[in-house]
Parts: C-alpha cells; sequence; structure tokens
C-alpha cells in the first residue's frame, strides 16, 4: 500500500500530508508520536513504524529532482518538508533522509547523466544513499579517518583505508566517498569522489567493521568499512580525477544551507514542549500563570528560532537566486544556527527544571532533541568548515562599500514565489558577496517616519538605533580584517580569523531578519516591528552590545503569539503552517 | 564514550602569564579537560602599561574602564587575564588574538573557538577555571570555612531527596555536604549557561562519602540516566572546595584544539583562489 504524497504539487500542501499522516506526536497511542519515538531510542534502534511510514509516503522523493522523477525543486521548501521529520525524531530524519540526501547531493550536481539516473532510482524505490568523508585535522570520529584510491591497469580502481564511522554503510545501495588519491603520478592532498556499491564490493577485500554507538541519535546504524585493494569500476569516479576537494565544496554549500532549515524542527517541539509543561500540560491553560521569566524565555525562544529561519531561509533561496554567491551565507547559517537552537534548549531547560530531566512521559522528547542536537550539528568539526568558508572572504568586505543598492533581493526573505533551478556551474564560483549586509544601509536609508499616533513609532525609534549599533559593529569587523590580507593559505595560521568570523555570521542573520521583516506581506506578523527589535536585540547582545531595552509589553505580546501558535498547533517558524499538535 | 571526563583530575595551580602552563596542557591533551586556578593577586597589570592590558583585554577593555577605581576591577582585570591564558594554552594562540565573549546569559565562551568550552569561578583571593575539548564545563568553587548550614537556605538549595540525606548526616558534616552540593549545582546549572535560573530544588546529587565523582538525581532521589555528564568536586589548596560539570558530547575525542589547524587547508585554499582571482583590484590600482 502507498500513501505517496510526491503528487501533491506544493509545498505546504505536502508538507500537510506529511504531518497528517505522522499525527499527533504527543498522542501516546500513536505509533509515530514521541512515545513509540523514544521507546526505539532507548533500544537504540531505528523507530519501525515512523520509518515505514516515512517509505509509504515516499518520501524519499522529497531530494529527488523533479526533472528525475522527483518532488525536488527547490532547497527552502526541502528544509521544511524534512521539519515534520526533525520536529519528531532526529534518529528518523537523519537515518531516512539526510544521510541520503548529502550522498545524492553531490551525484545531482556532479554526477554523469547515467551516475543520476541510477541515484534517482534507487532512492525512488525506496533506497538508500550514504556519504563517507575525508579525514580533517579536527575530526571528530565521523571524519577521524579516511578511504584511499589509485587507478589500476586498465582503468579499475583500487580502494584502500578505512572509515569507523559511517551512517547506513550496511544498507546504503550507495555510497559517495571522498578517498585520497594515492597513485604515483597523483598529487599530494588530492582528492576523489566517488560513487561505490557496498553492497557489490567483494567481500575478501571489503571488510564489515563492527556497529559504532553514539550518545545522541542512538537508533542510527553506524558502522565501518574496511578496504584492501578492493576494485571498484572506473564509472564510480564522479567529476575530475583529483578534484574532489573543490567539487564537494560544490554540495556541501547546499547541504550547509539545507541543514539548519531542517532542525529549525527539533527546536519547534523544543519550545512547544517548554511551553505544554510551563502552562501545565494543556496549551489551553491560562497564560497568566507564566512568570516574567517564562515569559521572556518563550518570547526569545520564538524571536530566536525566527531569527534562525530568516538566515535559513536566505541561505537557502540564495542557493537558487545567487548562485555564484552564496557559499559564505550557507556556511554562517550552518555555524550559527545550531549553536543559537543549543542556547534556546538549554535556555528553555532552566523553565523546566525537573521535567527537563525525565526519560519518559510527554516532556521525555525535549531531552532527547538535546542530545540529538550535538550529533545532528556535528559540533566542532562542522564549525570549522564553515569558518574556513567564511575567512578567506573577510578580506572582500573591505574592498566594497555595502551601500542600499548592493543589498539582496527581496526574493531571499519571501516564503513564496517560484525560484530558478539549481545551476551546479554557477554554484562553483563561491564568491560570497551575497549582498545581505547591504540591509543594514538600505534599512537605514528607507528609514520611515511613523505617522503621529502610530503604536509602532516607538519600536521603530528602537530600531533605528539597532541599525546604528549594526553598523558599527560592521565597522568593527571591516577594521579587524587587514590583518587577514596576506599570502595564500594566510588565513589557516591567523588566528585573529576566528572570532570574526562569528561576528560576521551574527550579522548576516541580523540582515536576514531585516530583510524578511522589510519583504513581509503588509499587515502580517512579520511585517511587524515586535519581533524585529527582539530578535535584533538577542543578536547585538551576543555580538557584546547593550542595545536600547525592548520593551516588556513587546515581550509579553511575543510571549502570547508562542501561546497561540501552542494552541492552534501552529509552527513556530516563518511559514507558520498548522501541524498536526 | 572516552573515559576523560571520568577522571577528577587536580586544579594545576597557575602564578601568572608564565604558567606553568605544561601540567594544563597535557591534562588537556590527555583527558580533554583541565582544571587551573590562580590567585588574583599572580595578576596584575602587565608591565607593558595601559596599551598592553588595552591589547591583552580585546573587546573586555571597555568593560573595565567602567569598573575603574572599584574594588572589583582588579578581579576582573585578573580573572580575564587568567582565562585568555588558560584559552590560548588551548588552542595554542597568543592571549591578545582571542576574544572572550558573552551569552545571553552571561555564559563566557571564546568567540569562534568552539572546539573548547571554559568556565570561571572564584572566591577570597582565588579564581578557577574550568577547559574542555569534550563539550561542555562548569565549574564553581567555595571555601570550606563557608557557612551555609543553618543559614536556612537548604529548602530552597535543596530536593526533598537531599534534606532527608542532610537530616541522616552527622551535625559535623551537614555545612560541607551542602558546600558540596552547592558546588556541585552551580556547577551544572552554569555549564548549560544558566546559573540560579535553575532552580537548585529541582535537581540533586547522590555525593560519595569524601570528594569525587557525584551522580545526578530527581527530585525524590530516581537516579536521571544522563551518563555523557559527570560530576564531581574535589579540595586542593588551603581549604577551597572545587566542583566541576563535564558533558562529554561523545563523538570521540578531538585532541587536536590547535587554532593553526583547525581550518582545512584544503578547503582554504581552494575559497582563496577564487577570492583571489575575483578581487584583483581594476586597472591594478
Amino acid at each position: 500500500m502507498t500513501d505517496r504524497i510526491m503528487d501533491t504539487t506544493t509545498a505546504a500542501a505536502r508538507h500537510a500530508a506529511v504531518e497528517t499522516a505522522y499525527g499527533d506526536p504527543w498522542d501516546r497511542a500513536n505509533p509515530t508520536g514521541f512515545a513509540a519515538l523514544l521507546d526505539a531510542d532507548e533500544r537504540a534502534e531505528l523507530p519501525r513504524a515512523a520509518v515505514e511510514l516515512y517509505h509509504r509516503l515516499g518520501m524519499n522523493a522529497e531530494y529527488v529532482p523533479a526533472t528525475l522523477g522527483g518532488s525536488l525543486e527547490q532547497i527552502d521548501t526541502l528544509g521544511l518538508m524534512l521539519r515534520p521529520l526533525f520536529r519528531r525524531d532526529a534518529t528518523l530524519a537523519v537515518g531516512e533522509a539526510l544521510t541520503s540526501l548529502m550522498g545524492a547531493m553531490v551525484v545531482w550536481l556532479l554526477g554523469d547523466a547515467g551516475q543520476q539516473r541510477r541515484t534517482a532510482r534507487m532512492l525512488l524505490d525506496g533506497g538508500q544513499a550514504t556519504v563517507a568523508y575525508q579525514e580533517f585535522k579536527h575530526g571528530n570520529d565521523f571524519v577521524a579517518d579516511e578511504f584511499r584510491v589509485r587507478r589500476a591497469a586498465g582503468g579499475t580502481l583500487l580502494l584502500g583505508g578505512r572509515k569507523a564511522a559511517v551512517n547506513n554503510a550496511d544498507r546504503a545501495g550507495l555510497m559517495l566517498s571522498y578517498a585520497r588519491t594515492v597513485g604515483p603520478q597523483d598529487p599530494e592532498d588530492g582528492y576523489s569522489l566517488l560513487l561505490l556499491e557496498p553492497g557489490a564490493m567483494p567481500a575478501a577485500s571489503c571488510e564489515r567493521l563492527p556497529r559504532y554507538r553514539t550518545e545522541g541519535t542512538q537508533g542510527l546504524q553506524i558502522s565501518g568499512l574496511r578496504f584492501q585493494d578492493c576494485p571498484a569500476p572506473a564509472g564510480a569516479l564522479v567529476g575530475e580525477w583529483g578534484d574532489g576537494i573543490t567539487l564537494g565544496l560544490r554540495a556541501l554549500q547546499v547541504n550547509s544551507a539545507a541543514v539548519p532549515s531542517m532542525i529549525l524542527g527539533m527546536a519547534d517541539t523544543g519550545l512547544r514542549t517548554a511551553i505544554r509543561f510551563a502552562v501545565g500540560g494543556s496549551v489551553h491553560n491560562s497564560p497568566a500563570k507564566l512568570s516574567g521569566s517564562a515569559r521572556g524565555a518563550i518570547a526569545g525562544a520564538l524571536v530566536d528560532l525566527l531569527a534562525c529561519d530568516s538566515i535559513a531561509l536566505a541561505a537557502t533561496r540564495a542557493l537558487h537566486v545567487l548562485p555564484e554567491e552564496c557559499n559564505v551565507l550557507a556556511a554562517a547559517a550552518k555555524y550559527l544556527v545550531p549553536k543559537i537552537v543549543g542556547e534556546t534548549f538549554y535556555r528553555l531547560s532552566a523553565l523546566m527544571g525537573d521535567a527537563f530531566h525525565t526519560r519518559s512521559g510527554e516532556h521525555a522528547i525535549f531531552q532527547k532533541h538535546v542530545r540529538d542536537l550535538t550529533m545532528v550539528s556535528f559540533g566542532h568539526v562542522s564549525s570549522a568548515v564553515c569558518q574556513a568558508t567564511i575567512a578567506p572572504f573577510l578580506p572582500s568586505l573591505l574592498a566594497h562599500d555595502w551601500p542600499a543598492e548592493l543589498a539582496a533581493p527581496a526574493e531571499l526573505f519571501r516564503t513564496d514565489g517560484t525560484l530558478p533551478p539549481l545551476a551546479s556551474e554557477r554554484l562553483a564560483a563561491f564568491g560570497g558577496r551575497d549582498g545581505l549586509i547591504g540591509w543594514i544601509a538600505r534599512c537605514r536609508q528607507e528609514r520611515r517616519a511613523a505617522p503621529p499616533g502610530d503604536p509602532d513609532a516607538p519600536l521603530l525609534r528602537l530600531l533605528s538605533d539597532q541599525l546604528a549599533l549594526l553598523e558599527a559593529e560592521l565597522s568593527a569587523i571591516r577594521e579587524g580584517c587587514p590583518a587577514l590580507d596576506g599570502p595564500d593559505g594566510r588565513f589557516v595560521t591567523d588566528t585573529s580569523a576566528f572570532p570574526l568570523t562569528d561576528r560576521y555570521a551574527l550579522l548576516l542573520v541580523a540582515c536576514a531578519c531585516l530583510g524578511v521583516w522589510r519583504c513581509a506581506d503588509p499587515g502580517s506578523f512579520l511585517a511587524g516591528p515586535g519581533w524585529l527589535v527582539a530578535a535584533l536585540d538577542r543578536l547585538l547582545r551576543r555580538l557584546g552590545h547593550a542595545g536600547p531595552r525592548v520593551p516588556d509589553a513587546v515581550t509579553a505580546e511575543l510571549a502570547a503569539e508562542a501561546l497561540r501558535r501552542a494552541r492552534g498547533a501552529v509552527g513556530y517558524d516563518l511559514y507558520a503552517l498548522e501541524l498536526a499538535g | 564514550m572516552s573515559g576523560g571526563a571520568d577522571l577528577v583530575l587536580p586544579p594545576r595551580l597557575v602564578t601568572g602569564a608564565d604558567g606553568p602552563w605544561e601540567p594544563v596542557r597535557a591534562d588537556l591533551d590527555r583527558h580533554g579537560v583541565a582544571l587551573v586556578y590562580s590567585r588574583l593577586a599572580d595578576w596584575p597589570a602587565p608591565p607593558g602599561g595601559e596599551d598592553e592590558l588595552r591589547r591583552l583585554l580585546g573587546r573586555d577593555w571597555a568593560r573595565y574602564r567602567e569598573l575603574a577605581g572599584r574594588p572589583n576591577a582588579d578581579r576582573f582585570r585578573a580573572t580575564r587575564l587568567l582565562l585568555k591564558h588558560v584559552a590560548a594554552t588551548a588552542v595554542g594562540a597568543h592571549p591578545h588574538e582571542l576574544e572572550l565573549a558573552y551569552g545571553l546569559t552571561g555564559r563566557l565562551y571564546v568567540r569562534g573557538c568552539d572546539q573548547i568550552d571554559l568556565n570561571l569561578s572564584h572566591t577570597k583571593d582565588v579564581a578557577l577555571v574550568g577547559i574542555t575539548s569534550l563539550g561542555l564545563i562548569g565549574v564553581d568553587l567555595e571555601h570550606e570555612g563557608r557557612r551555609v548550614h543553618g543559614s536556612g537556605i537548604e529548602p530552597v538549595m535543596c530536593t526533598p531527596d537531599e534534606l532527608r540525606r542532610l537530616a541522616a548526616a552527622p551535625e559535623s558534616e551537614r555545612n560541607l555536604q551542602l558546600l558540596r552540593r552547592w558546588t556541585l549545582k552551580e556547577a551544572y546549572t552554569k555549564a548549560l549557561g544558566q546559573g540560579l535560573a535553575f532552580r537548585f530544588s529541582h535537581f540533586g546529587f547522590d555525593l560519595p562519602d569524601s570528594c569525587g565523582r557525584a551522580r545526578l538525581l530527581r527530585p525524590e532521589g530516581d537516579p536521571v540516566d544522563e551518563h555523557w555528564w559527570t560530576f564531581h568536586t574535589q579540595r586542593f589548596a588551603d581549604g577551597f572546595l572545587a566542583g566541576a560539570a563535564v558533558r562529554d558530547d561523545g563523538r570521540g575525542r578531538n585532541l587536536d584544539t590547535g587554532l593553526a589547524t583547525a581550518l582545512d587547508r584544503r578547503t582554504v585554499q581552494v575559497l582563496w583562489e577564487r577570492q583571489s582571482a575575483a578581487h584583483q583590484p581594476p586597472g591594478g590600482d
């Protein structure tokens, strides 16, 4: 039996279909609800019913391009489509969707027509792909080792090396692998991308290593592979021989932009759980019983999630709209969104008290998401890759002014409208000049005087002060940049780049908020200044600026909005779509 | 899971910019965690004068200037210099190159360097810094001479289970037991970035008879199944009591915390070449 959703045309309709199919996650009798998902996690197993439903819905199609028979047209809506999975269980989302997607994205962007058809067919038949990255100096166990490859006579590839931790290594039909090229003619530090079939490897030269256990997302089926002169067909090569790092960066920026959008699903559940706890089990209870501290935590969490979604939206849409310039924005989103979501979880933990520690009952999903987030975000190794993308761009901040005319186009900040398809070649430019930063100048220039008696007037004045602080921060970052301008590769050892990458990323989030606010439909919640000034206040404080105080009434109204969205089962994101519970 | 956080490591004494830093570096390399303590008087204004202090404090300079003339200005200077030197030791940088930053709840971190986490506590003339490459860390420092038992604070800082345990303990041990609970609760909630916002009566600890490893408990005494956190207390120097909470994220040990190797050279090379090509000055000027 199939309940495939891919024939439903709009992402919003497909999102609704997924939510409806998975049902109210808090319903203890729901076989795909939190109780069942927590139970599977305790047993370190994949959640069987949720996985089966995933395949009945044909959700692999969400990340197979429409041109190859799937539903994928835009990365912004791909992020949205996977939120229902991440809301419920990161093991389900990573195990069934994200791992496959990360491997397959390389094939969509760089593979030949045959490789693309083969990958699409396997995924649309319900199969899995996976990815095996190269070794990084600052690696965790997933990137602490790597495969090697050399070319033998007749064009056959010979594989060596091992990786101890590859997700779904046992069941993936295809494995996209980074392999260090180690032939006598190969330059040092060259890599090739290979599309391998682990199931077709000869057992004598492909050893299966034992299951690898993790603290978070315990149900993931992670294990290792060791090759010893293992043959692979010449046709396994994706793109040019030895060019794997450059090629891989093209797919990396797509995955980096998409992941933050997805994990907002986890944050949604975190805030929803904390609110359910704070109002005493039922979201229909009166919000009046909330303490001032609880209101502050809830309002803060809501605007942080909206800020995160703002940069996630801009980063995913920039892949389509500004393909030559989107890499820094994608890296900034991937760098900051997991950090802000993690901070949100811990701020809400104080609100939950003892319920933060519970491993059973309706609040237990909170603790599970906290643990799983550290796995999903990939921690420091991911941050370092993002920073390696942002740092080389910083000197060019000095080379340009960022006037309003250069501000990124409004298309980046809308949740509607059709975007151009991904253009792989154009994504290879790695320009980084996304123009988000121009939104500071644009909002300062287009400052509107509020009409007399406008209740928003005090907030618009406050916003004006905040814009001046953002401008000052941009100047401070630019002052720090000259030290970075040096010969090739100097960033690798120039330690002053590290704080600047963090500051620039925070500034981009602020700009994404400005863009979303200015481009929102007039009269909508997002077009009002309340969420914006609260979000900017938190970003400025993270940057070390004590901005003007946000009025208590704004905090109270934002907390009320969060409670309304809890009661109506509406998402804590820019889309504000209806959820199943 | 790695065993680094399982160990109860002694705090290492440093007496100024010259450390000694080798034991700190060795603890981090071997276990992923180090505790460091110092006398505040060991961190006077540096000999290079105001310019040097300003360079060392970086973005904290403004806050230091605001405190000028107040008694806590010296403490602020000393603790920031200590923190920066500890962090610099961990990442192999110069202290002035690093930026100490503060989260929304005031939680300290080293901006842009998430391979390490650190935490600070001070009491009397001593400061304690915990640093880890495993995940999160919180520390608290108290002096054993501090009287808390009988102050009326017990119901606020203890769970019902802890109150029962306290009542069952000999009178002579109750103050120290309370202090140990206090340091652990401070350390844990500081690691979470929440401090006193997380109510101390909502979680408790099962303490060993003497200092050492402790277990996290729920209010009625059920253990929290939380093996990625470790908690311990220990006595050191002249009657000081340290509490530490460490979260090991369990993705394997990243023993290389150096900034020099943090950015993947191959990635930077590719991107730098593109940037250089895109930014040739027009007309060669």
